[in-house]
């Protein structure tokens, strides 16, 4: 495992990095190909640095669409070697059923995104100036649209007030030192060119020998070269949060709770994440947050499989269900490894004030997988979308769900008589987003080689 | 004892050249299950159906295939598919050779073949007793919200779940008085009996073995190794043949879709994860040969007899999203596959992989393309690319499919049934807190 050889994105979410802004980028109509290469070539790949790199005060990670290959010059049977779901794009109808999205609501990537310069620094100046170094008077490139900047939210929170980035696989190879009694994630699961859950290697996009001359051999497809190696899929999604909405439901659905519990919101806001504001556990923090378990993450649901603790249908219960799922702890964990993320978000806009403002805030989402059917649209889909997760009846993840076909019940089992608020509203919308292809350092400079026909 | 639940497989065959014309007849009928309904939906006691085109295999012929799930005797259900279903789907069934509209249940039963595994997800349980379960959890769970709303203090940790229950079970007789609770009959293979027939096989066994002994110092060793023998030769020829499948299939890559697949999977994407139930339709041609041919129907007769004896309540193997599912082999040798499960394909496909490979490998390992095996049951699967992409390859559009609860996934059949069957007055605390539980 060289990790000079992967994008720093991989091993690090640059937490002490405040400052992110991610920008889409596309090129000029009319400019060709190499030109294209070229200006990313001088202009971008100088910045874009590797797990091993020296990080400068301000860098850049550089991710592809389908339409960002083609403005490279791939041709369509080249697109055709990545995954399906890739090549058409998180707007098409058939992913935009899948996710459970309504692209009528989005206003970011309807037509897709070609290009993303993801830019991290301490602050904002220093990230603005970077983006402005990059793309001011270029001839070739152009930005799609306004970059999306990230915010910084005291103690690492995002909007609704819980601490986040908490919970991440460790992959083996990449972190040396995984922390926790987690087993280390197969580096296949997250990086190509590399054995995966399955022990195999992950299918990955090839060109024929003439035209990828330089690439090494490919060893999923025989005959060709390969342009996965060490690289992997990024998927991005701006996630509108509704914080009025989030304070006034709990205000209004804890009050059956009052004099139950010690303190209503806080319980029911928990129960609904699956941690406490500061982070801890329902699993091991049952009856009151304690913000000296607010990084545990070595606790499973096999003790409990009715949800006493953490109903079955909050929502990091969802997307890790661990060992909670049928027939059996062990089988499910399992299986549940074969579905990890990797995730990388950061909030967007202002911290919410105590009156509606009508301005846009939520979570720029993430996340890194090297099969995105099998890992980010299944979690979305059968996990977070599912209405039927784990015996469930009709509802979906109760944070982020999109509360189709009438899911909108939330079921916090309680001995003897469970709560289970109905009419749940949306709080969260998804706002737009693309899936990109994270090339391994020698593809990014193998894509962006401008004498390269 | 039967359970009440049958299966019904028609194919029906259809002139290549008017197959075009078939695949319009079935898009004129809608995809969703509402459309389906409008075919299906007043056949008494059916809980599933599809129609779909089976297009021409290498000796050129093709077919309409009609499935159905239903209870109750087969007279009767052939009547209601005669009188209700073929008039509305005329022009699908006047595709079809020989069908003929005055004789309907008569054409139907002329294409009727076997099913060769039949696996069903809620033995015993009808489509009116599936109805009535999910109207008692929905009634139920609504009187109990209900009830808190009334009452908060009910929401109080520790208080006598007896009281809670009687009261609201109380509303429920008062205020839906048509809804059946408690024990209802519940008709299931005998698991006993298969049992039995297992314990009368190795009782065979031993007394030829010991029979054999009697007769010569060496009788037993012999018999043993005349039984062995056969299995030993059939494991190495089956050895050999997988070899050539590794080098059949080494050179290929994972991801090798045709225009044309890849046109098929997009109609297949539009239709498919619509609701929480989904429908499979798989096709896939076996390998040539006797030995494969042979050992095919054989893997198919144990997964049949381990859905009907075995998992017997709502896993197959370790997969509890299966409500109804059967392979058939057409008379041109290919094989059919049809599945009525819950959420994603990609989470069906997925519990193939994690969760039941090895039978699966079993059934799929003696057709073509399939991912290489070891000893017909490992491997296989378990390359998870290459055996979703085969799934994928050979996976057919459903173009009729109806689903008489497709809000249900198996295990809300089963929790339902549970429900009812603990809906009758108690004083336990333990089945209080269970029924509660359920809701
Ligand atoms: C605005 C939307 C979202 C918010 C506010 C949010 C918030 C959170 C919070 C507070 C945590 C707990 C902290 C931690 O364990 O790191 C968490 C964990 C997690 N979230 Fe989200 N999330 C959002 C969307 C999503 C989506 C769309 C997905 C997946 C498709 C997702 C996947 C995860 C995963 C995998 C975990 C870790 C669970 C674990 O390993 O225990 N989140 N999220």
């Amino acid at each position: 495992m060289n990790r000079g050889e992967l994008q720093a994105i991989v091993a690090s979410g640059f937490g002490g990095r405040g400052a992110a802004r991610y920008v889409f980028v596309r090129a000029r109509t009319g400019s060709r190909p190499g030109d294209v290469r070229a200006e990313l070539a001088t202009r971008v790949l100088p910045h874009v640095v590797s797990v091993e790199s020296e990080k400068p005060p301000a860098f850049a990670q550089l991710a592809f669409g389908p339409g960002g290959l083609r403005a490279l010059g791939l041709d369509d049977d080249e697109l055709d070697t990545f995954p399906r779901e890739f090549v058409q794009g998180m707007a098409h109808p058939e992913r935009a059923r899948v996710n459970g999205d309504r692209v009528d609501e989005w206003h970011l990537g309807v037509h897709g995104l070609d290009v993303l310069v993801a830019v991290f620094a301490g602050d904002d100046d220093a990230a603005a100036a970077l983006e402005a170094d990059m793309l001011d008077g270029a001839a070739h490139l152009e930005r799609a649209c306004e970059p999306l900047v990230a915010s910084r939210l005291p103690g690492q929170r995002e909007h609704f007030g819980f601490r986040d980035g908490i919970s991440q696989p460790a992959i083996e190879g990449v972190h040396a030192d995984p922390r926790g009694p987690e087993r280390p994630v197969p580096t296949g699961e997250f990086v190509m060119g590399h054995e995966n859950v399955y022990g195999q290697l992950p299918a990955a996009p090839s060109l024929s020998r003439e035209r990828g001359a330089g690439l090494p051999d490919s060893r999923v497809s025989p005959g060709r070269v390969d342009l996965g190696d060490d690289g992997t899929y990024l998927v991005l999604r701006k996630l509108e949060q509704d914080v009025f909405a989030w304070r006034a439901w709990l205000r209004e659905a804890s009050r059956p709770l009052a004099g139950h519990v010690v303190d209503p919101e806080a319980y029911l806001g928990a129960k609904v994440v699956g941690r406490w504001k500061s982070g801890a556990p329902l699993v091991t923090c049952p009856h009151r947050d304690e913000p000296d378990h607010a990084l545990d993450n070595a606790f499973d649901y096999d003790l409990d499989l009715s949800g006493l603790a953490c109903p079955r249908g909050a929502h990091i219960r969802r997307t890790n269900p661990r060992g909670a799922l049928p027939p059996s702890p062990p089988r499910s964990r399992a299986a549940v490894e074969t579905r990890r993320l990797l995730r990388r978000g950061r909030p967007y806009g202002p911290p919410a004030g105590e009156a509606p403002d009508g301005v846009e805030r939520g979570l720029v989402f993430v996340c890194l997988c090297a099969n995105l059917s099998r890992q980010f649209e299944f979690v979305q889909q059968t996990w977070v979308e599912g209405i039927k997760f784990d015996g469930g009846w009709s509802e979906d993840d109760p944070l982020v769900g999109a509360r189709r076909d009438g899911a909108d019940r939330f079921t916090i089992p309680r001995e003897p008589v469970r709560y289970a608020p109905r009419g749940l509203p949306r709080f969260v919308t998804a706002r737009g987003g693309g899936y990109f292809f994270l090339p391994g350092m020698s593809a990014l400079r193998w894509l962006l080689d401008e004498r390269r026909r | 004892m039967e359970p009440e639940q049958r299966a019904l497989s028609v194919v029906l065959p259809v002139e290549p050249s008017r197959l075009p014309e078939l695949a319009a007849a079935l898009a004129a009928m809608g995809v969703t299950v509402a459309d389906a309904s409008r075919v299906f939906g007043d056949v008494p006691g059916l809980h599933f159906a599809r129609l779909v085109m089976i297009p021409s295999g290498d000796d050129g012929r093709a077919w309409l295939a009609l499935e159905t799930n239903f209870d109750g005797p087969l007279d009767l259900h052939l009547d209601a598919l005669a009188s209700r279903v073929a008039p509305r789907a005329r022009a699908v069934f006047a595709c079809c050779s020989g069908f003929s509209f005055d004789d309907p249940r008569g054409s139907l039963l002329a294409g009727r073949l076997p099913e060769r595994a039949f696996y069903l997800g809620h033995q015993g349980l009808t489509v009116e007793t599936i109805l009535n379960d999910r109207a008692v959890k929905r009634a139920l769970s609504e009187l109990l919200d209900d009830e808190i709303s009334q009452d908060p203090s009910l929401l109080r940790e520790g208080v006598d779940p007896r009281p809670v229950m009687q009261r609201v079970l109380g509303r429920l007789r008062r205020e839906r008085p048509e809804l059946e609770l408690g024990e209802v009959p519940r008709p299931m293979h005998d698991a006993a009996s298969f049992h039995a027939r297992l314990w009368a096989i190795a009782l065979f066994v031993v007394v030829l073995v010991l029979s054999g002994q009697a007769l010569h110092p060496w009788g037993g060793a012999i018999v043993v190794a005349a039984l062995l023998a056969p299995i030993v030769a059939l494991a190495i020829a089956v050895l050999r043949a997988e070899r050539g499948d590794r080098e059949e299939i080494r050179d290929r890559p994972i991801r090798a879709y045709t225009r044309d697949e890849l046109a098929r999977l997009g109609t297949i994407g539009l239709i498919e994860d619509g609701s929480p139930q989904n429908a499979l339709t798989h096709l896939v041609t076996p390998k040539p040969g006797r030995l494969r041919a042979g050992l095919l129907r054989f893997v198919l007769w144990g997964v049949d007899q381990l859905g009907k004896y075995v998992y017997r309540h709502g896993s197959l193997g370790a997969i509890p999203t299966i409500h109804f599912a059967r392979w058939i082999i057409l008379d041109d040798g290919r094989l059919l596959f049809f599945s009525n499960y819950d959420g994603s394909w990609e989470s069906y496909l997925g519990d193939f992989v994690d969760k039941a490979n090895e039978g699966l490998t079993g059934v799929w390992s003696n057709t073509r393309e399939f991912p290489p095996t070891t000893l017909l049951a490992f491997d296989g699967a378990r390359q998870e690319e290459r055996f979703k992409v085969w799934t994928r390859r050979n996976q057919l559009v459903t173009q009729v499919w109806y689903s008489a609860y497709p809000d249900l996934s198996v295990r809300n059949v089963h929790a339902a049934a549970r429900l009812r069957e603990l809906s009758v007055p108690t004083h336990r605390r333990a089945t209080a807190r269970e029924w509660l539980a359920l809701l």
